[in-house]
């Protein structure tokens, strides 16, 4: 069922996209972060152009932030105040990354841009997850139960411009956060990803906020730094391919109770490890094809109407 | 009278079957072709089209199809610390976005003499026309380089089809050949041109438009990006949220 994309301007299958989508559900639902990390590299190995995959990627993820958001919010597990903080830093760094994104695309560098920064941030996700579930698959071989402190004291608790955040019950600086939201915005806006995996463990533990406040605040951050990014990459990329974007949404909505039920039935460090190797697989891959020598030393840039 | 009216409406009328005659003698060749526009809609995955026509007397048929004229930058690949990056660029204008070639015999044989005079035939002579955007500190073999890396970057994509098909010709007098074009195909108005040749003379050409557009619910899309980008954006938020909010609220209750 082939399907051609108006804004991406090529004829793909809609059934590989729908279970992309799927895939990205699947990640959502048993890790509690949108998939759009795998995602944008595998809609690039399948032929969508990087900059439609990133911008159309940035829709997807409003949609898949949505539903966590909700869910938490009734619940009373998101910590506004915090969020806004984070949200200040986050659409200055996602505007900026946008217009960086255009700068880039316009010099015919953006495809090297996203390949590259790909390949640094899932080889330390990868590595950092194996490590993780290794240590935990060790500790509950060994039974030694798992202990953490009480109360720590980190950076955020130097620095000036400190807040008070209820939800969180934390009295902390407002710089770390807002410096949080800043990077994790750029990345948004650069890599087309919501970030909820970098941003989850920052979170935890570099803020040091409650694990119970973390998926929700997070969800509205990536939400509205999601939302922002689509429509700045609408007006000045034009990269937002809609068609692209609802056949992903609509795999992940399928995807994301199936993810949801196969992590209560496998055990965690087992499903985090064998997320870690297929994230690294991909930055493999990456790798590979910017250190082999290329088919061909031509390549076609933008058309310039 | 009335037949001095009989001889006033005669007169006219055989001058004119003898212009209709003449015209016929300057255009022995005459062609069509199945639809008169290429639509890219949803559906649309590449597309196939029957050009027809007859010709008067032995001859063989080229048929040259070109697509509008783009600006576009080509890029090369450099190794920085083993890792290849995109480095130099370079820009041509006037690039044909599609061109593609068909004849009834081989063209080596067809256009035995070359090139015919005055007509722009072979893709080599169309490239020829290709103009650099900058780059007046290239060394000629560096943009020549540029100009190959161009075509082929084209070949690869299916735009220059090395030999796009075979002119079928019946008893020297009907023709007929399918034109394949790719999914990538881009926009704007075609050219299509047929030639009939002999002995490496052209006895005669027809020209006709092809229009490729895209029609329908992609048109529809596509526009509203480009003329509307904030309010597409905004568009696509609300449709995101709405989906999202949906399919939640709809798993939640399974």
């Amino acid at each position: 069922m082939e399907i051609y994309l108006p804004i991406a301007e090529v004829s793909i299958n809609a059934l590989l996209l729908l279970m992309l989508g799927a895939i990205a559900g699947i990640l959502a639902g048993m890790f509690g972060v949108g998939g759009g990390f795998l995602l944008t590299p595998l809609l690039i190995f399948v032929g969508i152009p990087p900059s439609v995959a990133v911008a159309s990627q940035a829709n997807q993820v409003i949609a898949s932030s949505v539903s966590g958001f909700q869910i938490q919010l009734r619940r009373g597990n998101v910590d506004l105040r915090m969020g806004f903080v984070l949200l200040a830093g986050g659409l200055i760094g996602s505007t900026g990354g946008v217009f960086v994104f255009g700068f880039l695309k316009r010099l015919g560098q953006i495809d090297f841009v996203i390949a590259a920064s790909y390949v640094v941030l899932l080889s330390s996700i990868g590595t950092l997850m194996l490590i993780e579930s290794w240590r935990t698959w060790r500790r509950q071989r060994a039974g030694v139960p798992v202990r953490r402190k009480l109360h720590q004291h980190y950076l955020v608790h130097r620095l000036p411009l400190k807040m008070r955040f209820y939800t969180s019950r934390l009295y902390i600086s407002a710089v770390l956060p807002f410096m949080l939201g800043l990077a994790i915005g750029a990345l948004s806006a650069i890599l087309g990803v919501g970030g909820g995996f970098v941003m989850v463990p920052a979170m935890i533990y570099l803020l040091g906020m409650p694990t119970i406040v973390t998926i929700g605040t997070s969800s509205f951050h990536i939400l509205v730094v999601a939302a922002n990014v689509t429509v700045l990459q609408a007006i000045t990329n034009q990269t937002v391919d809609i068609v692209l974007a609802m056949l992903l949404i609509l795999g992940s909505v399928v995807g994301t109770p199936v993810g949801t039920r196969l992590a209560t039935r496998l055990p965690g460090f087992g499903l985090r490890g064998a997320l870690a190797v297929t994230i690294l697989g991909v930055a493999t891959e990456l790798v590979f094809e910017l250190l082999a020598p290329p088919h061909s030393l031509y390549t076609l840039g933008e058309i310039l109407r | 009278m009335r037949r001095a009216g009989c001889l006033l409406v005669g007169i006219p009328l055989a001058a004119l079957l003898a212009h209709a005659a003449a015209a016929q003698v300057e255009r022995p060749l005459l062609v069509d072709l199945t639809r008169p526009n290429v639509r890219v809609n949803a559906a649309f995955h590449g597309a196939e089209l029957t050009l027809f026509g007859t010709m008067d007397g032995p001859g063989d048929i080229v048929v040259v199809v070109v697509g509008p004229p783009q600006r576009q930058s080509v890029l090369r690949k450099e190794r920085v610390m083993g890792l290849w990056v995109t480095g130099a660029r370079q820009i041509f204008d006037n690039i044909p976005g599609f061109y593609a070639v068909a004849a009834s015999a081989p063209l080596t044989r067809v256009l035995a003499r070359g090139e015919v005079a005055g007509e722009t035939i072979l893709l080599d002579k169309r490239l020829q026309e290709v103009v650099p955007v900058g780059g007046g500190h290239r060394s000629a073999t560096e943009m020549s380089a540029f100009r190959e890396g161009l075509r082929a970057a084209k070949t690869r994509i299916g735009l220059f089809p090395v030999e796009l098909a075979r002119v079928a010709v019946q008893g020297e007098r009907l023709f007929r050949v399918d034109l394949e074009f790719p999914s990538n195909l881009p926009t704007g108005t075609y050219e299509i041109r047929t030639y009939q040749v002999r002995e490496g003379h052209i006895t005669s050409t027809v020209t006709r438009p092809l229009t490729v557009a895209k029609t329908g619910f992609s048109a529809r899309v596509y526009n509203f990006a480009r003329n509307e980008g904030l309010l597409y954006g905004l568009f696509a938020i609300v449709v995101a949220v709405f989906a999202g909010w949906a399919g939640a609220a709809v798993t939640r209750r399974t």
